[in-house]
Formats: structure tokens, C-alpha cells, sequence
């Protein structure tokens, strides 16, 4: 088998022993939030009862009925309820996500551009980074009450201050060869953030920018919390309120789902911003020993 | 060397600029206060083509001279002039070979020796014919497509010294530049930077702690100590030059005095000086 084949099954087996853990849980657990509702749902549950009770939040329309109204719990409705919460979620988070970015890089790249630049950034910058995010929803709420652009601004706060320190410090960490190089080479100002800064910040910005998705996922659904009349945060307060634990578990397993795959799109996209970088040694372990040869290996 | 017949296209009009320094300093702020000068009223006319190698113990200043030359850093007091040009800044005219390893490595090889002339404007096609004829001319014809990252130690040397003839400089600034590589490879290096040098002449500034090399490369040497230029010697050794070169009695002569300077006096056998 290849190595890849063997990372592959190795990562499917712990995932189907985090499953089977949760069933085993499940069991142990005899708990219950109200009665019928257990603390810890078993598969048996998630699968069929609760995403079929997903339906509850399909507002009707397409031809499926919503259940308020008198409308059948179906499959339609639950993947009609899934598909427009998801939606609502996602266009909150990447509008937050695309505007905290670019905010909070350009912010980061003007503190290495000029003195003055980093004098009207810097301070104002690093004061807004330590600001605990979550004491700032309440003001928020009050702000933009429960709309779109609340939540927007929400997540692109939090973004922004990651991107920002991540872009200051990979900046920072520039070799001077570099730059000097291309100062003697001819380069502006422009041409060296363009062909030398960019490049050789990017393979460390990828951590800020990975950290800045995970953060993104957080705050939206935090800020849906405040009481959105949509999304899938939305979902997850609304099922507290009855005790529903199934339904949480399955938006949070939705949300897992999604985060995976912005982090993939997101690995696939920048591969050919990272090709000039020496390959790792495989799957990035640190060579601490030093296997012997195998016995019966002729040199 | 089989890296001749660079072809016409090639911008490589033969250099004629003259460097001049004149009562140079460079103060830097000591951490604790106080002022250090690096670099003490340094006065050098260098002709135009012509190959300077700038000697002294490390500390010496000679760096931060190249650099003042170079426009990376502004000087204290002085003036600094290419044909009349202050120096006011860096410029592709004034190219820079550095030390360590400064060859982009997010730049394929091609892309890394046609940097200059994209910095300038020049359209896609000219610089990459320009560049390609440059790489070929130092013997890495072969390995345009190539990441820096699949080259060695010396081939990189090779790439920023393609780039910067490029260039077209006036002025060519090397800085310790083969000081990391093998003994081998630095004589293959020398060869290929001797060899553009005949053929483009721009007035090079060398700077190196290695004596042979210096009296291998150099029309003249310049010895720098605790900032101040201490001597000024015409190296008149037939050209070309070769490691038997060495051994003859003006290179014997000029090799003990350049050590004496480094602080080396008590290893150079007594009585040969003709002072």
C-alpha cells in the first residue's frame, strides 16, 4: 500500500472510532433534557427522527409547505430547510470573511509601507486586536440590531485583527536580501510589495488565513446566536430552547462539513502560490530517529 | 568557458563610467550613545573598466562602504558620484551582487535574471531573450525552468550574477560574494564573472577578505581599515591570470603586505617586502 493509501485509512478509522465512541456514549449516557430528548442522541436518532424534524425551518414556498402551517415533516422540507440556512450562513460568512481580509491586510502591509502610513495604522491596529470580540456583541446588537450587515461587520472585526497581526509579523519576518535586492535591481516601492513581499509572505500568512476561516465559522454563528431569524446558528439556539440536542449535533455536523471544505478549497487554491517552497519531508513529521535497515538489506 | 556568443540582441553596450567617492562618512548610532564612525572620510576615484578589489579585516567597514555605493543606505557627510550622477538612492545602474543567497526563490530561474529588466519596463519577450542569453553566458542555459530551490550554492551565485549583468550596470558592487562557496566553485565563478567583465567593463568594486582572490581578480587593490582606506596597490600581473600567477614575485611582494594588513604579520617570512 502507498503511504497516501495508508494515511487515508488510518484517518477513516479514527473517524469511525469518534462515531462509534458517540454511540457508546449515547448508551452510557441515560440522561435526558426533557423527556424524549436524550442528552446524547445515538446515530439511530440522528439519522432518521431529527433530520426529518429539520423541516421545522422551512419557511414554505418551492411547493413544499412549511410545518407551521400544517405541512408534512418531509425530506424535501428538511434538505430545503439544510440547503437555505446554509446559504444565509454562508453568505454572511464570506462576505465577513472577504472584507476582514482585505481590511485587515492592507491595514497589516501599511505599517511596513512608510513612516506615516505606520503611524495612522499601528496604534489604533494593535488597541482593536485586544479588544475581547465577544464583549463587543452586545454593542453590536444594539448597532445593527439583527441584520445582515450586523453580522457581516461581526465576523470581518474578527478576521481583520487576525489577518492584521498575521500580515504584520510575516512582513516583518522578510529576509532584507530580499528587498535590497530588488531595490538595486530597479524595483518601486510597488513593484517590491507586488513581486517580493506577496510571495514571500504568503506561505506564513496561510496559517492566519486558515485561523481566520476557523474564526470566521465561530463568529458567524455566534452572531446568529443574537437572534437571527435565519441560519444555521439560528438553528442551534431555537433547538436549546427545547432541549433539542440531536438537531444541534446535526448543524454542528453541517458546519464541520463546511469548514473541512473551505479549508480544502482554500489548500487547493493557494498549492500553486506555494510551488517554488522545498518539499516537506512526508506529511511534515520532524525526522527525530533514524531507522535502522531492515535485516537482509543488501548495500 | 563554452558560454560565449551571447547573440546581438543582448543589451551590452561596453561600459565606460567612472566611480568617484570623495571624503565619505558613515556615522551609526552606537545602542549604548554615541557615535561610531563606520566609514571615515573615504576619498576613491575608480576609472572607468576598471576591476577594484576593496581587502580588510571583517568590521572593517567595507560592507557598509559598498552599500553607501550602492544608494541601500544614505551616507553621513561626503559625496558619491557615477560620471557625475550622485549617488542618491539604489538604481539598476549601480548593480549588487550580496553575500548571502539573494536569488527570489518564489521566481523561476528565467524569471529571477529577467527581474531587473521587468522592473524597467522592457516588454516580456526582450527581457526573456535578454535573460536567457545571460544565464547561457554563465552556463545555466540548461536550468532556465528551474526553482532556486533545485540549485546549488554556486549556481545560485551564478543566477544573481546573470541577473545583474542583465542589467546593463555601470557599476558592478560585489560584496564577499563567493565568500560561502567551495574552493573549486570559486574558481569556476571567477571565471565566469572575469568573462563578463571583458566583455561588458563595468568599473567593479570588489569586496573580499581573501587575499588570493583579490590579486586573482583585481587591476588594483584598495585596503580598508577601522574605516579608513590604508593603502592603494596596482596589481600589473599578466592577465590571463592563473593560480601560478601567484607565485610570482609581485604577487609574493603584494601577498605580504595585504596580510601584514590583515593583522597576519607574524605568518609572512621576514624580509621579502620591497618596500
Amino acid at each position: 500500500m502507498s503511504r497516501n493509501t495508508i494515511q487515508r485509512v488510518t484517518s477513516l478509522c479514527v473517524l469511525l472510532t469518534l462515531a462509534v465512541l458517540w454511540q457508546v456514549a449515547s448508551i452510557l449516557v441515560p440522561y435526558e433534557t426533557v423527556p424524549g430528548e436524550p442528552m446524547v442522541p445515538g446515530w439511530q436518532i440522528v439519522a432518521t427522527r431529527t433530520f426529518l424534524s429539520l423541516a421545522d425551518y422551512w419557511p414554505g414556498g418551492l411547493g413544499v409547505k412549511a410545518v407551521q402551517q400544517g405541512g408534512a415533516r418531509t425530506y424535501a422540507g428538511a434538505a430545503l430547510a439544510i440547503l437555505s440556512n446554509s446559504w444565509d450562513t454562508s453568505l454572511r460568512l464570506y462576505t465577513g470573511l472577504a472584507l476582514g481580509a482585505t481590511v485587515g491586510f492592507i491595514a497589516g502591509l501599511a505599517v511596513s509601507w512608510s513612516v506615516w502610513s505606520r503611524r495612522l495604522v499601528s496604534l489604533p491596529a494593535q488597541i482593536l486586536r485586544t479588544f475581547p470580540l465577544m464583549a463587543l456583541i452586545p454593542m453590536f446588537q444594539l448597532w445593527f440590531g439583527l441584520t445582515f450587515e450586523g453580522s457581516v461587520l461581526f465576523v470581518a472585526l474578527s478576521v481583520s485583527v487576525i489577518l492584521f497581526t498575521g500580515t504584520v509579523n510575516a512582513v516583518g519576518n522578510v529576509s532584507d536580501v530580499f528587498v535590497d535586492y530588488a531595490r538595486t535591481l530597479g524595483a518601486s516601492r510597488f513593484q517590491i510589495y507586488w513581486s517580493v513581499i506577496l510571495p514571500a509572505i504568503f506561505p506564513e500568512l496561510r496559517s492566519s488565513i486558515l485561523l481566520a476561516v476557523g474564526a470566521s465559522w465561530t463568529t458567524v454563528v455566534a452572531s446568529e446566536f443574537l437572534g437571527a431569524q435565519t441560519g444555521l446558528g439560528q438553528i442551534i439556539v431555537y433547538s436549546e430552547y427545547f432541549g433539542y440536542v440531536d438537531r444541534m449535533f446535526v448543524v454542528a455536523l453541517f458546519l464541520l462539513v463546511y469548514a473541512a471544505i473551505t479549508y480544502a478549497l482554500f489548500e487547493r487554491a493557494s498549492r500553486r502560490l506555494t510551488e517554488w517552497m522545498p518539499r516537506e519531508s512526508p506529511g511534515n513529521i520532524i525526522r527525530t530517529s533514524w531507522k535502522p535497515p531492515q535485516a537482509g538489506a543488501e548495500f | 568557458m563554452a558560454a560565449y556568443g551571447a547573440p546581438l540582441n543582448v543589451k551590452g553596450a561596453v561600459s565606460m563610467a567612472v566611480l568617484r567617492l570623495r571624503h565619505v562618512t558613515q556615522f551609526f548610532l552606537r545602542s549604548g550613545g554615541g557615535l561610531v564612525e563606520a566609514v571615515s572620510d573615504v576619498s576613491l576615484i575608480i576609472p572607468a573598466q576598471q576591476f577594484v578589489c576593496l581587502i580588510g579585516p571583517s568590521g572593517c567597514g567595507k560592507t557598509t562602504l559598498l552599500q553607501l555605493v550602492a544608494g541601500l543606505i544614505p551616507y553621513s557627510r561626503g559625496e558619491i558620484d557615477v560620471d557625475g550622477a550622485e549617488v542618491v538612492g539604489p538604481s539598476p545602474d549601480r548593480g549588487l551582487v550580496f553575500q548571502r543567497d539573494s536569488v527570489f526563490p518564489w521566481m523561476r530561474v528565467i524569471e529571477n535574471a529577467a527581474y531587473g529588466l521587468k522592473c524597467r519596463g522592457v516588454s516580456k519577450d526582450k527581457r526573456l531573450d535578454t535573460a536567457r542569453a545571460y544565464l547561457r553566458q554563465v552556463g545555466l542555459g540548461n536550468v532556465e525552468r528551474s526553482w532556486p530551490r533545485e540549485l546549488s550554492g554556486g549556481m545560485l551565485k551564478r543566477v544573481a550574477v546573470a541577473t545583474v549583468f542583465a542589467n546593463s550596470p555601470k557599476v558592478l558592487l560585489l560584496d564577499e560574494p563567493f565568500g560561502s562557496l567551495d574552493y573549486v566553485t570559486k574558481l569556476q565563478l571567477h571565471q565566469v564573472l572575469l568573462n563578463l567583465w571583458s566583455r561588458y567593463k563595468p568599473t567593479v568594486l570588489f569586496v573580499t577578505h581573501d587575499v588570493d582572490e583579490a590579486m586573482l581578480l583585481a587591476d588594483r587593490i584598495v585596503v580598508m581599515k577601522d574605516g579608513r582606506l590604508v593603502d592603494d596597490r596596482q596589481i600589473t600581473l599578466p592577465r590571463p591570470r592563473t593560480v601560478e600567477s601567484l607565485a610570482l614575485p609581485e604577487a609574493v611582494n603584494h601577498k605580504e603586505v595585504l596580510l601584514r594588513h590583515l593583522g597576519l604579520g607574524d605568518l609572512v617570512r621576514t624580509g621579502l617586502i620591497s618596500q
